[in-house]
């Protein structure tokens, strides 16, 4: 058993990611009236990767980003941001549950609870409810990040389960 | 069953069994409920709604309003399903509707004696007196179609959303020509077909198309939509949309089996749903035997099924004459074919038709009509007569009458979020036109009825589509084809009656909207076509007026002396085919009807004997098992041992805010009774905010981390609404300031510690590093550290009235810290208990929070009085607010001292015991104080000592209860001072 592995099959592999610091930033306004370090994912639904290449800082709403587990270098920007008087940083380590659906059948599965194409068109995150749980979507190489409010989760894993067995 | 199996496109040889109405059939493998009936010779498959009138199959397709079935067995049974749709699997059980006892054999047959009385209006008129309710359980009985499902479990229904370049709904010709120039162009598409398999007409028309027969064609077609990645649905029906987004339903015969729902963006959308053959209207035209032309040839095509021995068609255009001849090479005579055209009318493909036919033996007469289907539950001829002298009647002997009226383009689709109907005199019908940039009609829906323009239109369509798409390869050439030529129609709606019979002129099936019914309509005054359906009910029900809504209109503008194009038609509404309940709810049935929120400690709860309840979408512990058979013994037991000792509870669930910013504590004096920039850092204090109107909105406690961050608490129901409350005002009045608000419930768990026992306990819990902190806690205090690791967040502050701490920790280590708590000893109290120990103390539980309590209701007058300028305070001035009779919270014990009363019991005095002066808001056998006592809200004109009684007479009667302060236990609050 692969370490956060919850479903395989289908096509589909939902695994959950262990838990790690996570962050929020909050402008007081939008667009921030402060300024903003160079490569500050400014526009709406906007990423930045970490050395890692993982969602390391996401504009997923308006005013709002999410930095899960933030490497050195993200944390500093984002601390810089807070001293600049742009906004406050919030930690919210538990609020949410971080998955990974990855595998050829990772979109249909998705689908039966959104339309992710035209929710992702022009933007690599959004924040979006999926089987009625808040989540933030994110789009990654080989699938999908997904982080569900973890009161949230274990709603959010059944559904996918329910529908996997139904595709 | 014959020995020989029969033929047809859709049907393979292999038999199997079904019932209807308790009796067994066999069909084949592919057929419908309907071909295996007609094949069984089963005429009468339903009764209608009003009259219940025997009613047999009239159409082919989703249209048909007569064979609704209702499959499966009760409870779980899907009502209304069409026959005709419906595919038949081995042992469906089926049954007819609208009848009782039996389908041959129905009591409410006995309506159609009084038929001349029940003609639109009546029931409006005359179920009046002395009153509705004399009647309503019998209407009620007779009125509906089918039977609702009981409670069963069905499987669920899944929904897909995609988008897709361009989308065609509809797989006949012109869907398939322009799906594959769609294609061919580069776009992504999506074909829609609402039968098991694609062509449409193509499946029975003698056509072909580029040098082969229409079939290959088809096949063909398919194949390189498959090859160019095409998606292609198939016993898929667009039913609506809204926004862009159009719902495409597959629930196959809308039984449990591959059902889904499709929500389709796409950039482009090509109409190309055909067209449905109207009926004409004559008398006893709802005769089991009358069918639509066009069924009869499906049924043949695709089923093997002849409908009948002997046929006479009466029709008014030239498809008539191509359609006689492929029923007769099917083994059916053909006694007569009836057209209400005169010869100079007939094109030339109908010219030659006929003479073949008239060589044929078969009656061929023109200018002419059926005047009347005649028979008793199956027709048994058609009086004929010569339009010019229509007295001049004879019968023509057959056992199937087949009609067509001509077709009516689908405009559902395309009238439907903009769009708007156009009359095209030579089809006598509404084409869908004015379409927005992103859709076009193509094909029949667009009102050509000729292959060859059919194709060319969907190939057209499909190439402009998958352009405005943003693609731009080639389309190549458009399919060259040669089959049915034009039809040459001529509009004709009603045969010749007098006034009695139009009462059996039938318009509209399934809701026996008669000729009589819309000159009836008229007399009323209705004369708009949106009334006269309203008032006769035209177009109701699952057909939505596709057989009868056009025919209805046109003889509604005969009745008025105006132009069809002047009267138009009613709107069109989605869904264009009924969809399940099962499938509008997807995966949100039974359990998973609405999420369900845990706390980091749900699955410790259920592993230790908690019994769940929800709270908003929380589940929370009422009880646990190990304290008593149910939430009254066992919530005694937990609240007793909370006082003598101690006991813990999960307070997760409470919602938490998190204001951060220069100016946060100025946003939260905003917006509560008190200031929060009065807190001290290390402080908190109970707080209270109110709605725009001044009534009481929640409480909570809020506690200060630093000059400009504080984390409000809010109780556990109300955790989504003050969010929304304090992002409201963030938003709108605090835009650009320094505040920002933030949802941290969930990165908080919350476990209470509460009893004399709590500080020693968690002393010895939380370690040395803790000692001097907790020492040092006073009432409302707070203190910060650490945990294994973890940041932990101590207040000393109680909801029972004993010494009490809530440990706040990061949900990594709640489930640590619970277990290591039930580890020395401190058991787990549920809701029950909570509910006890608040009452007891006057505490508000949460029925007093309900919307219609204000500060002064709640005797809070002391934060009022604060006069803290905030949100809803100026409301509090209003005289309603301070009226002598208003209600307001006290105190409640049993005036003998053990009478027990409930919550909800209304307040009388003895003066006046039939008036309310109050209720119960809250009521707990009090293990402390060995009585029942309760929180109530009051007339203020009664003090405390009043004695009054407390009706409740559908649980517990009466008993006398006395009016009491608030708290009823230490109301010195020593207790907490430990």
């Amino acid at each position: 058993m692969i370490p956060g592995r919850i479903l395989n099959s289908h096509g589909a592999e939902l695994a959950e990611r262990p838990a790690e610091r996570v962050l929020e930033f909050v402008a007081y306004s939008f667009p921030p009236g402060g300024a903003l370090v160079v490569g500050w994912p400014a526009a709406p639904g906007a990423v930045r990767h970490d050395s890692l290449g993982r969602p390391g800082l996401l504009h997923f709403a308006p005013a709002r980003w999410l930095a899960p587990g933030p490497c050195p270098e993200i944390a500093a920007i984002i601390a810089a941001a807070e001293q600049s008087g742009t906004g406050t940083l919030v930690d919210v380590s538990g609020k949410w549950r971080e998955f990974a659906l990855t595998g050829a059948n990772a979109g249909r599965l998705l689908a039966g609870a959104l339309n992710v194409e035209m929710v992702l068109e022009g933007r690599e995150c959004a924040a979006v409810t999926m089987f009625d749980c808040p989540c933030v979507l994110a789009r990654v190489a080989d699938g999908y990040a997904i982080w569900v409010r973890s009161s949230f989760a274990a709603d959010f894993i059944a559904a996918i389960a329910r529908l996997r067995d139904l595709r | 069953m014959s020995a020989t199996p029969r033929r047809g496109t859709r049907l393979s040889d292999a038999t199997l069994t079904f019932s209807f109405d308790g009796h067994d059939y066999q069909g084949q493998v592919g057929d419908t409920a309907a071909s295996a009936l007609l094949a069984g010779g089963v005429r009468g498959m339903g009764r209608s709604v009003k009259y219940r009138r025997l009613r047999g199959v009239l159409a082919a397709g989703p249209e048909e309003p007569n064979a609704l079935f209702t499959v499966g067995t009760y409870p779980a049974v899907i009502p209304n399903v069409q026959a005709p749709q419906l595919v038949l699997r081995e042992g469906m059980v089926l049954r007819s509707q609208n009848r009782w006892p039996s389908l041959s054999y129905d009591l409410g047959a006995l309506l159609q004696a009084g038929g001349g009385f029940f003609g639109a209006g009546f029931y409006y008129k005359t179920f009046i007196w002395p009153s509705w309710h004399s009647y309503e359980s019998m209407i009620r009985a007779l009125a509906g179609l089918g039977e609702a499902p009981g409670i069963c479990e069905l499987p669920p229904v899944a929904s897909e959303h995609f988008s897709c370049d361009v989308l065609v709904a509809g797989g006949g010709a012109a869907g398939l020509a322009a799906a594959r120039a769609a294609a061919r162009l580069g776009a992504r598409v999506v074909l829609c077909e609402r039968e098991p398999v694609c062509g449409g007409e193509l499946e029975f028309e003698a056509a072909t198309i580029e040098g082969r027969p229409a079939l290959a064609w088809v096949e063909a077609a398919l194949a390189e939509l498959a090859t160019l990645g095409a998606r292609v649905l198939t016993s898929t029906t667009l039913v609506g949309g809204t926004g862009g987004e159009l719902v495409a339903h597959a629930e196959p015969g809308g039984v449990p089996g591959v059902n889904a729902m499709y929500k389709i963006r796409p950039r482009t959308f090509v109409i190309a749903m055909g067209a449905v053959e109207r009926p004409i209207a004559f008398v006893n035209n709802d005769l089991p035997g009358v069918m639509l032309l066009g069924a009869a040839e499906r049924f043949l095509a695709r089923y093997g099924v002849c409908v009948g021995r002997d046929l006479v068609l009466f029709a008014n255009h030239d498809r008539a004459y191509a359609a006689a001849a492929r029923l007769a090479s099917g083994g059916m005579r053909i006694r007569a074919l009836v057209d209400i055209r005169e010869a100079a009318a007939l094109g030339p493909d109908a010219i030659a038709r006929r003479t073949v036919l008239l060589a044929a033996g078969v009656e061929c007469l023109l200018g002419h009509a059926v005047l009347a289907a005649v028979g008793s539950g199956v027709v048994r001829a058609a009086r004929v007569a010569p339009l010019a002298t229509p007295a001049a009647t004879r019968s023509i002997d057959c056992d199937a009458l087949l009609i067509s009226g001509g077709w009516g383009p689908a405009a559902h689709a395309g009238l439907q979020e903009g769009g708007s109907k156009r009359y095209e005199a030579a089809l006598g019908a509404f084409v869908a036109t004015d379409q927005p940039d992103w859709r076009a009609n193509a094909g029949a829906a667009n009102g050509l009825l000729e292959l060859g323009q059919v194709l060319a239109d969907g190939a057209t369509a499909g190439t402009s589509a998958a352009r405005r798409a943003g693609a731009d390869g080639d389309p190549g050439a458009s399919p060259v084809a040669s089959g049915d030529g034009a039809p040459y129609l001529v509009p004709f709606w009603r045969s010749p009656s007098d006034l009695a019979g139009e009462k059996r002129q039938f318009l509209d099936y399934q809701n026996d909207v008669t000729v009589a019914d819309l000159r009836a309509t008229l007399e009323e005054g209705f004369v708009d076509i949106e009334h006269v359906k309203r008032y006769t009910a035209l177009g109701f029900g699952t057909d939505q007026g596709r057989i009868g809504g056009l025919l209805g209109a046109a003889i509604l503008a005969e009745l008025r002396g105006e132009p069809l194009q002047d009267v138009g038609t009613s709107r069109l509404r989605p869904p264009y085919h009924p969809v399940t309940m099962r499938s509008l709810a997807g995966l949100r049935v039974g359990a998973v009807l609405r999420p369900v929120r845990r706390t980091p400690l749900h699955d410790w709860h259920v592993a230790n004997g908690g019994v769940l309840e929800p709270m908003d979408l929380w589940m929370r512990p009422r009880y646990y098992r190990a304290n008593g058979p149910g939430a009254y013994e066992a919530g005694i037991v937990e609240a007793r041992r909370v006082r003598e000792s101690g006991g813990i509870v999960d307070g997760s669930t409470l919602g938490k805010i998190e204001v951060a910013g220069p100016d946060a504590a100025a946003f939260l004096d905003s917006l509560y009774l008190s200031k929060a920039s009065t807190i001290k850092v290390g402080r908190s204090k109970y707080m209270v905010n109110l709605r725009e109107d001044g009534m009481a909105l929640d409480d909570g406690i809020v506690l200060r981390f630093a000059a400009d961050r504080f984390i409000a608490t809010t109780s556990s129901g109300h955790g989504a609404h003050m969010l929304s409350h304090f992002e409201h005002y963030r938003d709108s009045q605090w835009s650009g300031r320094g505040v920002t608000v933030t949802d941290v419930t969930e990165a908080w768990g919350v476990i209470v510690v509460a009893g004399p026992n709590s500080r020693s306990t968690l002393r010895a819990l939380l370690g040395a590093d803790w000692t001097a902190s907790l020492d040092a806690l006073t009432h409302m205090g707070f203190a910060t550290g650490t945990y294994a690791g973890h940041e932990v967040t101590v207040l000393r502050a109680s909801f029972s009235g004993e010494l009490a701490f809530e440990l706040h920790c990061r949900p990594a280590i709640t489930v640590q810290l619970w277990e290591s708590l039930v580890a020395v000893g401190v058991a787990p109290y549920g809701l029950e208990a909570l509910d006890i120990l608040r009452v007891e103390k006057g505490y508000l539980v949460s029925s007093e929070l309900n919307g219609q309590t204000t500060p002064f209701d709640l005797c809070m007058d002391g934060l009022v009085k604060l006069g803290n300028p905030c949100v809803g305070r100026d409301l509090l001035e209003r005289p309603a607010f301070h009226e002598p009779a208003r209600p307001r919270l006290v105190g409640l014990r049993a005036a003998d001292g053990r009478s027990a009363f409930l919550g909800g019991g209304q307040l009388t005095t003895a003066q006046e015991p039939n008036r309310s002066c109050g209720y119960v808001s809250s009521s707990v056998f009090s293990p402390a104080l060995g009585e029942w006592v309760g929180l109530a809200f009051l007339s203020r004109v009664h003090g405390d000592g009043t004695v009054l009684t407390c009706r409740d007479p559908l649980r517990g009667g009466d008993c006398r209860v006395r009016v009491t302060g608030l708290v009823h236990y230490d109301p010195s609050g020593e207790r907490m001072k430990l």
